[in-house]
């Protein structure tokens, strides 16, 4: 069994896969992708993309997905959807897409909850907090208790 | 965070240790709650920072190799561990920083509890078959006339208003004290309940503090319910067995048409004032057939069960006495019951008070007795003593387990009744 030391290691990391999809009819969506400061995906999406990263057991997770040069009048449909997002085997997508805030150039004003992003824009989304705390938040589990 | 007195005053480091193999104990009478807290546990934080298993936490053990959720996994999840992800989720629990303070002092530490299990005492108007000489006075009272127990001498540690204070005390300089469950007994009679609610407001800790206790419905009491609704939160766990007359029988000699309706009152001051309401069973060998109607008012009205673990003493009440037929006929009870409602397996919630989910977390606690029907070790060489047992007291009390449960005939005749 692992002492308590061992469990304590900060270098532990937590693994995610994120899927997304393109929707298109002659231009496929031009988007930048980043998960915690790092880019996964910069320029066309022609295909889905599976995509498989880590982040620090302390850190807050936050991703961001831009598209920029959409030309609506050439390609309405062209938009990329964020299919799934899983951590630690934990599908969180929909408490993401709940949370998310959307910033973008449409003249309605669209709500950020969604998880088709199909305006030049930035859709955002970030846990606030450590992702196990975040977890225990949208799983329902009661008291999270600190010290005094 | 949490600790536990019980009735003689004998400290424990946790609600649920298996009493026998915790060797770590002592009365309010000697030491302080804060010493032992601080003092008398470290030798059992250092075991577990060690990394190593406590023996006094196998009951959590056994209630997890069955898919009950164990009071292991109520705590853990309290500070933000995630038992299904335990080793990538405590690197961020709550109290992380805390727990390297008390590994570099051998297992002290300078908090105190925050959550605690506070045992009254013993005075109590049941004489529930599957409980002990220790937990209610009646059936000590019974079981000494019948010649099973010595007398002995009994001593309540809240019948001493001075320990009350002592105890008090040491709540009033807990910061962020959070939790304070009661039992009995019986609570509601033990007039230690009232004194110490009393003190708590008139030390302020009413605003901050949520008070839980557990009643055998057989009593209602206003007073005790207005200065209830003083505090933050209030969780009220009711005892009944089934809603079947075979309850009479358990949890005598309360009746259950009383207990019905004082369950229902139970349910509206809950509702009326936003507490948590919640049924606290303890499955036997005669109650594990019956329990599905109890689960369907639980669907109904919308109140989660926490089932009592699996009984650990008396060892001949356990389901697991049961011989195979009747076993099985509890279990396909119980799966019906869950294939109705749900599917076979499915995740569990770890939060058994989480309200939002009432229909998983009864679904969760109705799996683990399947399972524990299905798997645990076959315990039918037990029913000479269950038999030895229930025929003494039902000499003292006038009735007959046959009347409430007939199709126990073969079962109970094979083995001596």
């Amino acid at each position: 069994m692992k002492t308590f030391y061992d469990l304590l290691d900060t270098n532990r990391r937590i693994q995610f896969t994120m899927r997304l999809r393109p929707l298109f009819k002659e231009l496929p969506p031009v988007i930048e992708v980043g998960v915690n400061g790092r880019v996964l995906h910069s320029g066309k999406l022609q295909t889905s993309l599976e995509s498989h990263g880590s982040f620090g057991i302390r850190e807050n997770l936050s991703v961001s997905i831009a598209m920029n040069g959409k030309q609506y009048k050439v390609d309405s449909t062209s938009a990329v959807i964020l299919e799934s997002f899983v951590v630690d085997n934990f599908e969180i997508k929909d408490q993401m897409t709940q949370q998310s805030t959307y910033t973008h150039d449409s003249m309605s004003d669209h709500s950020g909850v969604t998880d088709h992003i199909g305006w030049n824009g930035r859709w955002e989304f970030t846990t606030g907090m450590p992702f196990y705390h975040f977890k225990h938040k949208v799983k329902n589990q009661g008291w999270l208790i600190s010290p005094q | 965070m949490h600790m536990r007195i019980r009735s003689s005053g004998e400290m424990r480091y946790c609600r649920w240790s298996q009493r026998h193999k915790d060797h770590v104990a002592a009365n309010i009478r000697d030491v302080d709650p804060d010493t032992f807290f601080n003092e008398h546990m470290a030798p059992i934080r250092e075991t577990m920072l060690r990394g190593e298993e406590y023996p006094a936490c196998a009951d959590c053990v056994i209630m997890e190799q069955f898919g009950k959720i164990s009071g292991r996994q109520k705590q853990m999840i309290k500070v933000g561990i995630d038992p299904d992800n335990f080793e990538q989720s405590f690197g961020t629990n709550t109290y992380a920083e805390e727990m390297k303070k008390s590994a570099q002092r051998q297992g002290r530490t300078s908090l105190l509890p925050i959550d605690w299990q506070i045992d009254l005492g013993s005075l109590c108007n049941s004489a529930c078959v599957f409980c002990t000489e220790k937990s209610s006075s009646r059936l000590r009272t019974e079981l000494h006339k019948l010649g099973l127990i010595d007398k002995g001498k009994v001593s309540d540690w809240t019948d001493d208003p001075a320990l009350i204070k002592k105890f008090t005390r040491v709540l009033a300089k807990t910061p962020r004290l959070h939790y304070l469950h009661f039992i009995g007994g019986e609570t509601l009679m033990n007039k230690g309940f009232r004194i110490m609610l009393r003190e708590l407001i008139d030390n302020n800790l009413h605003h901050g503090c949520t008070i839980g206790f557990t009643t055998n419905l057989t009593i209602w009491d206003d007073e005790i319910n207005s200065l209830l609704c003083e505090f933050r939160n209030v969780q009220v766990g009711v005892s009944i067995e089934s809603l079947s007359e075979v309850n009479d029988y358990l949890r005598w000699p309360s009746k259950i048409g009383e207990v019905k309706h004082m369950l229902e009152r139970y349910v509206k001051l809950a509702k009326d004032n936003d507490w948590y309401l919640t049924v606290r069973n303890t499955p036997t060998v005669f109650s594990v057939s019956k329990m599905v109607p109890l689960y369907e008012f639980c669907v109904e009205n919308q109140v989660n069960i926490e089932s009592c673990n699996f009984l650990d003493k008396p060892e001949f009440m356990r389901p697991s006495v049961l011989p195979a037929p009747l076993k099985n006929e509890a279990r396909e009870r119980l799966l019906r019951f869950v294939s109705r409602h749900g599917p076979e397996v499915a995740p569990p919630n770890y939060n058994s008070r989480d309200r939002s989910d009432t229909l998983n977390v009864l679904l969760t606690d109705a799996r683990s007795w399947v399972n524990y029907l299905e798997e645990a070790q076959d315990e039918s060489y037990r029913a000479s003593d269950l038999v030895e047992y229930i025929k003494k007291l039902e000499s003292s009390r006038q009735n007959k387990i046959l009347d409430y449960l007939p199709e126990y005939e073969d079962f109970l005749r094979s083995a001596g009744y």
